[in-house]
């Protein structure tokens, strides 16, 4: 097997001017041995010339010219050379060179067949990991895209928030103590920061650098109205597509054209969101807001079942968000008119979206993604300190089929918790705050109403989820000779 | 439609046929001093230290002759290249690696260069002429580009010769 086509991405820090040297001296060289390459260059312009998924999988091999961190992902399975991009400048030659020995090696032990056989099947995977990315492209990989840089913060605001209750429920609220640093690192800046996070990063992640100020201006406002997370989901489209349209279409003089990036486009972008979110997506949300709060109070006369349903269905509804508050305020509201039930079957519904995604994670395994199956593992401690939003993660990932199950899970775990009459008297803490005397008044009842919500959720989720492997595995059957 | 053309950044008077100086501090000085003349720095001095503060890094001295000491700095009003030859040699400490390619370029000493473009920018510039920097990159690493640059016999034929080269298509 000879090296006969290439490909190759070169990048440098400051990205001027070495990567283009880079790239230019291998296309020279390449030519001068007639060999087909494709360089991409990741300069400070951004990626061009990218090569794409069927481009990496054809490839005989690959050169790394770079001075940064470059994503290799693309090429898993195929002979990569690494070098610097000085290495590139100066002797191209050498490393294409480099390349076909590489290729040779490979090329020339088919009898040895282990690690022939293991790169074929490691570049069938990453052909059928590409296809599927392709697959999954459009609005699906800017969510999930925006997800993941989110996890992060989700994680370490809700164990920090959870911490702060070890110290007692009402420890964070005196100053200068260590509770109370813990809270203000988790609760207000941590959990400040995660919704305009998702919002910048689905932007970003439609329309590359442009996106990143309106998503994140337009995701803090939608904490801001209290339209939580999905409030954050539309500010992340919205900015997203908004921001390449404009990049897209919009072309200036060229006296004005450097003025498109730095003033422009940020400033028209992050007005047109920044209002949408106050008064398209504010508005209506105020009035859902007190709307159901209405609602629930004029239920409160009727069947407690009843109302436990619907106060489960709307703590899992959106996390954080406009339906959620009004159950928990609700709830909170009737602690000072000495009616605790409510409270009891709303604290118990927010811990079950967590705790239900833990629990599947372990269930089901295969319909979630290892970032998802990490997530799962502090969803636990969140889901136990009450700290619902430790199921944003799954729900913001696949809204369709995870928000109708953790749904399912929350009402019937506060239906239980109303039909049972059980009484709570704190108003956050999750577990907590259980063993506190008094506090509770039936705690093996209650933890058997979260424990059912919580296989309830699970199971419903595990259920409706749709495995994430499978499809990986079948397209390398069905491409066996991709490489 | 490329938004930063040749003749937006460069122009004869800041095109030094033969530059004065043998050492890479006071080259780069002197073409500092040419974009200030033009107006596009308002501190050669200053513009001269972001460029050497950059050569601490990591020199920009690419081999075959050329070197392209950049500056970012507040005190450049807009971007602009410079460009300089020495025909005896402008001394500038290269990278220690110098397994050099083909061609007369190898002979050359790897610490000692005869062009030099002097790239500035502003601190928040926008990306538009960068387009035109990575063509002459690109340019660059063709030996007949350097020769005719080494042997334009004017400023007027040197930047002809940049914007024939590096007319951007994007």
């Amino acid at each position: 097997m000879a090296l006969q086509r290439l490909v190759a991405i070169t990048s440098c820090p400051t990205g001027i001017a070495h990567t283009y040297m880079a790239a230019e001296a291998l296309s020279k060289a390449a030519g001068e041995a007639g060999i087909s390459i494709k360089v991409e260059t990741q300069g400070s312009i951004g990626a061009e010339n990218v090569i794409t998924a069927e481009e990496a999988a054809g490839a005989d091999a690959v050169i790394i010219a770079a001075d940064t961190n470059v994503i290799e992902d693309r090429f898993v399975g195929k002979p990569i050379v690494h070098a610097s991009t000085g290495d590139a400048i100066r002797n191209a030659a050498a490393l294409i060179a480099q390349a076909g020995r590489l290729v040779e090696a490979a090329g020339a032990a088919p009898v040895a067949a282990a690690p022939a056989a293991q790169a074929d099947y490691l570049a069938s995977v990453a052909a059928a990991k590409a296809s599927r990315k392709t697959r999954q492209a459009g609005p699906y990989k800017h969510l999930m895209n925006g997800v993941s840089f989110m996890i992060p913060f989700v994680v370490a605001g809700g164990i920090l928030i959870a911490l702060s209750f070890a110290f007692g429920i009402h420890a964070y609220e005196k100053q200068g103590t260590l509770a109370a640093a813990l809270f203000q690192i988790g609760a207000q800046n941590a959990f400040a920061l995660f919704v305009p996070i998702l919002a910048g990063y689905i932007a970003y992640s439609i329309a590359d650098r442009p996106g990143l100020a309106p998503g994140m201006i337009g995701g803090l406002l939608a904490t801001q109205v209290g339209a939580g997370f999905l409030g954050g989901i539309i500010a992340g489209f919205v900015g997203g597509y908004l921001a390449l349209w404009m990049v897209r279409t919009i072309h200036l003089p060229r006296s004005l054209q450097g003025l498109m990036p730095v003033l422009i486009v940020p400033l028209v972008t992050s007005l047109v969101v920044g209002l949408v979110m106050i008064y398209v997506v504010g508005e209506p949300v105020k009035a859902i807001n007190t709307g159901l709060t209405d609602y629930l109070k004029g239920m409160s006369g009727g069947s407690a079942i009843v109302l436990g349903l619907v106060m489960g269905l709307m703590m899992a509804f959106d996390m954080g968000g406009p339906v959620n508050k009004a159950a928990y305020t609700f709830a909170v509201g009737l602690l000072a008119s000495n009616v605790y039930t409510p409270m009891a079957a709303v604290m118990a519904a927010g811990m079950t979206p967590p705790l239900g995604l833990a629990l599947a994670t372990r269930l089901a395994p295969r319909k979630f993604t290892s970032e998802e199956k990490e997530a799962g593992e502090t969803a636990w401690v969140l889901g136990l300190a009450f700290i619902t939003e430790g199921a944003i993660p799954f729900a913001a990932a696949d809204p369709f089929r995870v928000i109708p199950s953790i749904m399912t899970g929350s009402a019937i775990t506060a239906a239980m918790s109303m039909a049972f009459g059980i009484q709570l008297r704190a108003p956050h803490g999750g577990v907590f705050v259980l063993p506190i005397p008094n506090v509770i008044t039936d705690l093996p009842l209650y933890v058997l109403t979260i424990v059912v919500g919580t296989v309830v959720t699970a199971a419903v989720v595990s259920l409706l989820k749709r495995p994430v492997q499978e499809p990986e595995a079948t397209v390398a059957l069905a491409e066996p000779s991709a490489a | 439609m490329p938004a930063t053309t040749v003749r937006d950044l460069i122009g004869p008077d800041s095109i030094v046929l033969e530059l004065g100086s043998s050492a890479r501090d006071e080259a780069i000085l002197e073409l500092s001093q040419c974009l200030q003349h033009l107006g596009a720095v308002d501190d050669a001095r200053a513009v001269t230290d972001a460029a050497l503060a950059r050569e601490a890094l990591g020199s920009t001295n690419i081999g075959m002759g050329v070197a392209i000491p950049h500056a970012k700095s507040d005190h450049v009003g807009r971007a602009a290249l410079a460009f300089g030859r020495r025909r005896a040699g402008v001394s500038w400490p290269g990278e220690a690696v110098a397994d050099a390619g083909a061609g007369p370029d190898a002979e050359r000493e790897m610490h000692s260069v005869d062009l030099v473009f002097l790239i500035a920018s502003p601190e928040h510039a926008s990306d538009d002429h960068l387009r035109v920097l990575a063509a002459l990159a690109r340019a660059l690493i063709h030996e007949d580009f350097r020769t005719a640059l080494r042997t334009s016999p004017t400023a007027g034929a040197v930047l002809e010769l940049l914007e024939r080269r590096l007319t951007v298509t994007a």
